[in-house]
């Protein structure tokens, strides 16, 4: 199934919620008609924001004005700095008087830019239950991923998500999905200050505590190797950025509201704080996150792995024409070499007449995005005679009309 | 029914502890003065004597109130509701105080309270309304970061000052706190008619049990300043007018005794000569119920008064019959859609909130609900009307029925403001004043 009917679906959905809160009273109102409904015992796990809601649009949707109060007074007490919980709670607190048939029906004027963002929020939270993938599906992007890599995270830019992945056994495991802002203008960051959020297959590169870091970044971040080498091969710049926090004041943010880092509340920056590992955990962003069968993601694997085994063998044949015809004509090491020079310095002992090279502990990624991109990590051994030789290997394969070249390389 | 009972229970209750009339209306008389200080001391003093008075103990807290003693004030008001379960007042007043201090959760509890010792109670709905709107916007205030910029409005809460509340009236949600008609229990605050003894059966805040169990939708006279000589009053009040409470007809019999009635025709010369001087002079409140549609006509026209005088009463003579119909519809239909249009003027003013011209569609007779004066309640419908964002009020399946100077116009009424949305069922009383009719009585109920 492509993602692209789940968007549909998703549209759908988010519609009918901001819907329901347009459920009203009208039709002689009656403080005293509905039944007294008691109040429930607070749940002991702290349940997250976005279950709270749904819950609140559920009793709405059953006319359970008072029920629905009750758990948007308790999500405000559980999370008092979240707007958007706070505004849904004004919503209802005017049902009780009037009908109510917008999220935000009676905010003062001077305040709708923060009103328009607080309605993107809502739009995309309510997004997030629906949009769920099922467990028959799995993240297309991941197409194959190292034993020791336990997690991964995919920000889904188009649905202001990120999906945190568990890899066990080979197999993947949604572990939780949250909700993230991104960069003002979107994504597809190029240049310093452009307030976008980059595109592509990064790494976590270290954690900062919230203590050693101004407000503005909450408990914490995560830095992102942004620019990595295919983005440098594409003249991209700027840096820093992060997976962060929330400042105290706020519980999360507008879904277009950072100057380029990924933002997500404080909880589950801790929660993700608590899974990456530095160097090794994953981060895909991009905004053509789909969810696929597994033979589908079979398929891709084994176009994955076919580019690295042609490659591996025109390495092994010594086969320079051949070895050169897989890297763009775009190439550039990160020394801004191109692909003659890069691979001249790759050769080890030149003169051998017979090598062999193997491919081990390989990963695979396919860029979310629209540009189809696969990332290959592999440890390349070459044997010549009793001398080995072992290098990690990161490349960047671009599909360039019909053939897939390797647009950025480099050894880890 | 039931609720008609409870406030008649209550009133029984409160008679186990009589203030005196007087006491009361001391008290009264010196806080309108603003005297707040001397009527604290005589309140302390009287109950140093009965300290279990119940409308004296209120009127205990709404003197610390308008003396901005807030927590005494509340004090008071919580020991009130919790000796006198049913009593919905105490309720709105402790709601009122907590809402003054931004407390608007206990409030809402409060008035929740209130309603639910008394389901039909418009102030409190009305109050609630208000609660609801200030929470939603400290709601969006903190949804939108607004934090900082945005103070507290001003609280428009209505403060009861008396125990009249719209007890026994059936609306579920009536738009306006004025529908009281009905039923209101009877006022202490009416005492404040100083030394207005004749008037006692009618207009006590202390009837006998009897007259509170058997009369409970009586209606309460207005706070007024300055009375009127009592007794041409009592005279006049006889009239069918103001019985007619529509919603109630059944239980509430003839408003006052028919003897009183029978008093006043034998002199239906001098008594609208009498009434001519007292009524239009004041503006304020008749306490009384309107003086009879015979003494209507003109009574403002001295110069009309002798001759017509005579005529009228002929007329209406039919009329003082309780209410059940207009002996006949006397008037053409013509006379109909001239009502009509008054009153479609009146909801478009109201909509409009042209609360000037809203307010020039009331009599100098009309009687303001809860025992206010005229004064206290054109304040508080100006405010409750010029503080809306927007109100709509329409006007749907109008029935007329004029019968010589009276007419009587019941239909649904829609009000939509941006604080509440609320249908019931109005009848509005007319009567016609130098050939304008006018409002003089306004009734909410099914």
């Amino acid at each position: 199934m492509s993602h692209f009917r789940f968007l549909q679906r998703w549209q759908a959905s988010g519609l009918l919620g901001l819907i329901l809160l347009g459920v009203s009273l009208e039709g002689g109102v009656s403080y005293a008609a509905k039944k007294p409904v008691k109040p429930r015992a607070a749940a002991i796990r702290k349940a997250n924001p976005e279950e709270l809601l749904s819950d609140i649009y559920r009793e709405l949707a059953e006319n359970n004005l008072r029920a629905a109060q009750e758990k948007a007074d308790a999500l405000v007490e559980a999370y008092p700095n979240f707007r958007l919980g706070h505004l849904v709670r004004g919503d209802l607190l005017l049902m009780h008087t009037r009908a109510v048939t917008q999220l935000g029906a009676a905010v003062p004027p001077g305040a709708e830019g923060k009103l328009a963002d607080l309605r993107r929020e809502a739009a995309v939270r309510m997004q997030a239950e629906p949009g769920r993938p099922s467990d028959a599906l799995v993240p297309r992007a991941l197409l194959q991923m190292r034993k020791d890599q336990k997690h991964a995270l995919i920000v889904d830019a188009k649905h202001s998500r990120l999906y945190l992945y568990e890899n066990q056994g080979d197999q993947l495991r949604l572990v939780s999905d949250f909700y993230v802002s991104q960069g003002k203008l979107g994504i597809n960051k190029s240049r310093e200050g452009d307030m976008r959020t980059p595109i592509g297959v990064y790494y976590i590169t270290a954690h900062l505590p919230g203590i050693k870091l101004p407000d503005i970044y909450g408990k914490g971040a995560l830095p992102l190797d942004y620019p990595n080498d295919f983005d440098k091969v594409n003249g991209r710049s700027g840096s820093g950025i992060w997976v962060h926090g929330t400042p105290p004041e706020t519980f999360s943010r507008p879904p277009l509201s950072t100057d380029g880092c990924v933002v997500v509340s404080n909880d589950d920056l801790n929660t993700l704080t608590r899974m990456v590992e530095i160097g090794k955990t994953p981060i895909l962003i991009g905004d053509q996150v789909e969810f696929v069968s597994k033979s589908v993601m079979e398929r891709d694997l084994k176009l994955a792995a076919s580019l690295v085994e042609g490659w591996r063998r025109d390495v092994e044949n010594r086969d320079e024409v051949s070895l050169r015809a897989h890297y763009s004509s775009r190439f550039r090491s990160a020394a801004d070499e191109d692909a003659t020079t890069w691979l001249a310095k790759q050769q080890f002992l030149p003169g051998a007449k017979k090598i062999s090279v193997t491919v081990s502990d390989p990963s695979y990624f396919r860029q979310p995005t629209h540009e189809e991109v696969i990332v290959s990590n592999f440890t390349q051994q070459i044997a010549v005679g009793k001398y080995h030789h072992a290098v990690r290997k990161k490349q960047y394969w671009a599909k360039e009309g019909q053939e897939w070249k390797i647009v950025a390389e480099s050894n880890v | 029914m039931r609720r008609a009972l409870g406030s008649a229970g209550f009133i029984a209750m409160l008679l186990a502890q009589p203030a005196w009339a007087d006491d009361i209306a001391d008290v009264s008389k010196l806080l309108k003065a603003g005297k707040v200080a001397e009527a604290l001391s005589k309140t302390n003093e009287f109950l140093a004597r009965h300290p279990a008075d119940a409308q004296m103990r209120f009127m205990k807290g709404v003197i610390l109130t308008e003396q901005n003693k807030s927590d005494e004030a509340i004090a008071v008001f919580t020991k009130l509701t919790e000796d006198y379960k049913d009593l919905p007042e105490p309720y709105n007043n402790l709601a009122v105080l907590y809402a003054a201090s931004g407390q608007y959760d206990k409030a809402r509890v409060a008035l929740e309270k209130a309603i639910r010792t008394n389901p039909s109670y418009m102030t409190a709905y009305e109050n609630l309304g208000d609660v609801y709107g200030k929470m939603a916007s400290q709601a969006y205030d903190k949804a939108l970061a607004l934090g900082a910029n945005s103070a507290p409005a001003k609280s428009k809460l209505t403060l009861l000052r008396t125990f009249s509340s719209s007890t026994g009236s059936k609306v579920t949600v009536p738009e306006m706190n004025v529908a009281a008609a009905p039923a209101p229990a009877p006022s202490p605050v009416a005492t404040a008619r100083p030394g207005a003894p004749a008037p006692v059966a009618l207009i006590s805040p202390l009837p006998s049990p009897d007259v509170a169990k058997s009369q409970p939708p009586q209606r309460i006279p207005a706070l007024s300043v300055t009375p009127p000589a009592a007794t041409p009053k009592v005279a006049a009040a006889p009239t069918p007018v103001a019985a007619p409470a529509p919603v109630v007809a059944k239980p509430a019999p003839a408003l006052v005794p028919a003897p009183v009635l029978a008093a006043a025709k034998p002199a239906p010369a001098p008594a609208p000569l009498v009434i001519a001087k007292a009524e239009p002079a004041k503006p304020v409140p008749t306490p009384v119920p309107a003086p009879a549609p015979v003494a209507k006509p003109e009574p403002a026209k001295p110069v009309v008064a002798a001759a017509p005088a005579k005529p009228e009463p002929a007329k209406v003579e039919p009329k003082p019959a309780p209410k059940p119909e207009p002996a006949k519809p006397v008037k053409d239909t013509s006379e109909n859609e001239v009502v009509l249009a008054q009153v479609h003027g009146w909801a478009k003013a109201w909509a409009s909130q042209n609360v000037d011209g809203y307010l020039g569609y009331y009599s100098n007779e009309f009687e303001p609900p809860k025992g206010l004066s005229r004064k206290a309640w054109s304040d508080e419908r100006r405010a409750r009307i010029e503080g809306k964002g927007h109100i709509r009020v329409e006007v749907s399946n109008p029935e007329v029925s004029v019968s010589g100077n009276t007419a009587k116009v019941t239909f649904h009424q829609t009000y939509v403001s941006d604080r509440l949305t609320a249908k019931s069922r109005k009848t509005l009383v007319l009567v016609k004043n130098g050939g304008k009719w006018q409002i003089k009585q306004e009734s909410s109920g099914s």
